[in-house]
């Protein structure tokens, strides 16, 4: 990929909110035409290191004044008039050092690498619930550890890493649930682990649906780390879209967030999704949100029987009361 | 006892509409931080206030784990919301590009008081007022 400019100096606190504001104004997000702001351009980023090595300090206590060193940087798409951005900006950077203390600014190029990959290093097996072992992909070890379902996962583009309390919350009350057999609907699948972890858990067939084009290759390149056959003919059957034809199923799982899933309920008849004796578990559900979508199921006759949490994250697993 | 704090990372971003490309990327990715966790989260967290520019302050800790919380609109952007104002002066001094209420600028001072190291709400609409000059515009009663 194209390399970005990437403009930085060093600055003390005080400065450091002028020359953003300077990086702001000068290096605005170009829209494009679907509104989204062009790549490269946009807002200044802060970034404070060097953090005093005090153990009886608690992360909200920390503030930037603390850091031995504060950066301010922006990024700078490449292209014809990137020189006399740059330009423009060096001499916007100079008049305020006449103000404050501002270091000359350092321009570099780097590479606008893959960055949803970046964190892939950190990325190692780990367990989830009771039932799980999260692997990804890349890692070759095959061992699985007695009473665990591996769940290989290449989360490539799409959400769901098994990182997020969200996601984790729903691989723990689908254990709960007497799964073998079951028809089970996965809603917004992202990377396809609910689905695959329902299928591990013996469910007979999952349809996995997503509205985003890049989730569903992801979900087949899945399926196919674990050994499970992805197609119409299941029992992993991906879905381009937000709901699938008109089906019941034993239970139907929606890790989204909670203006989303109260819009499925209102809006596109969620509930006829799930069998009249079926479960449905919602998540990706703040604390602070959880009423409206409590609200929400009450207004279609479920009833909520579990609430799992995590930080503040909380998932629910609701029956028609 | 408290995790290592290995930086801490504050960032402009458009609520609700976080993704990994810059500045979201270039700024966390050589943190090591898991990009799409951080975008969905801040997403579901903001998604209210769409629309506006909502800072976030992340803490990124040596295990690769982080938290954040978010903070008020900056000042610059309630100001020019306020007084429908597209772009702030480049010469601030010289050029003068709007008017603002006292009142406006009360307004602004409550939401962001608490964002502010600010004792009282006079000395909170004394630093909005800062703001709004050093962009060009003018307060007036």
């Amino acid at each position: 990929m194209a390399g970005l400019l990437q403009i930085s100096v060093a600055v003390d606190t005080e400065g450091a909110e002028a020359v953003c504001s300077l990086f702001n104004e000068l290096n605005r997000p170009v829209a494009v035409p679907d509104g989204t702001p062009h790549a490269g351009s946009g807002r200044a980023v802060i970034e404070a290191t060097g953090f005093p090595d005090d153990a009886d300090l608690e992360p909200h206590e920390v503030t930037m004044d603390m850091a031995q060193a504060l950066r301010v940087k922006t990024f700078v798409a490449p292209g014809p008039e990137a020189e006399a951005l740059v330009q423009r900006i060096r001499e916007g950077l100079y008049w305020l050092s006449r103000l404050h203390p501002v270091s000359e600014p350092v321009v570099e190029v780097i590479e606008d690498k893959d960055w949803q990959e970046a964190w892939k290093e950190h990325y190692a097996a780990f367990a989830v619930g009771r039932s799980f072992l999260i692997r990804p992909a890349w890692d070759e070890a095959d061992a699985a550890p007695a009473g665990r379902h591996v769940l290989r996962l290449n989360p490539g583009m799409a959400f769901g890493t098994g990182l997020h309390p969200s996601t984790r919350l729903c691989l723990v009350l689908l254990e709960g649930l007497g799964l073998p057999g079951a028809r089970v609907l996965d809603v917004g699948t992202g990377s396809g682990i609910l689905a695959l972890g329902a299928l591990k858990l013996g469910a007979a067939r999952v349809v996995a649906t997503d509205t985003d084009p890049t989730a569903l290759p992801v979900v087949a390149e899945n399926a196919s780390y674990n050994d499970v056959a992805c197609g119409l003919a299941g029992p992993l059957v991906p879905f381009a879209g937000s709901l699938p034809p008109p089906a019941e199923f034993d239970v139907v799982v929606v890790n989204i967030l909670p203006h989303v899933i109260v819009s499925l309920l209102d809006r596109d008849a969620l509930a006829s999704y799930v069998a009249p004796t079926g479960q449905l578990i919602l998540s990706g559900i703040i604390d602070e949100r959880r009423a409206e979508v409590v609200d929400a199921l009450q207004r279609h006759g479920f009833q909520v029987s579990v609430a799992r949490y995590e930080e503040d994250w909380v998932a629910l697993l609701a029956a028609r009361g | 006892m408290a995790k290592k704090l290995k930086a801490l990372v504050k960032l402009q971003l458009d609520a609700g509409k976080a993704n990994p490309a810059p500045p979201v990327g270039t700024a966390l990715g050589p943190h090591g931080i898991n990009i799409m966790g951080f975008c969905k989260e801040y997403n579901a967290r903001t998604q209210q206030q769409a629309g506006q520019v909502i800072p976030v302050e992340i803490q990124i800790f040596t295990d690769g784990s982080f938290s954040f919380i978010t903070k008020t609109s900056p000042a610059a952007d309630l100001i020019k919301k306020a007084i429908g104002l597209d772009k702030g002066s480049g010469v601030p001094h010289m050029e003068k590009v709007g008017v603002i209420k006292r009142d406006q600028v009360r307004g602004i001072a409550e939401t962001k008081m608490k964002d502010l190291n600010a004792r009282t709400i006079e000395a909170a609409m004394l630093m909005i007022e800062g703001t709004a000059r050093s962009m060009g515009v003018t307060v007036e009663d």
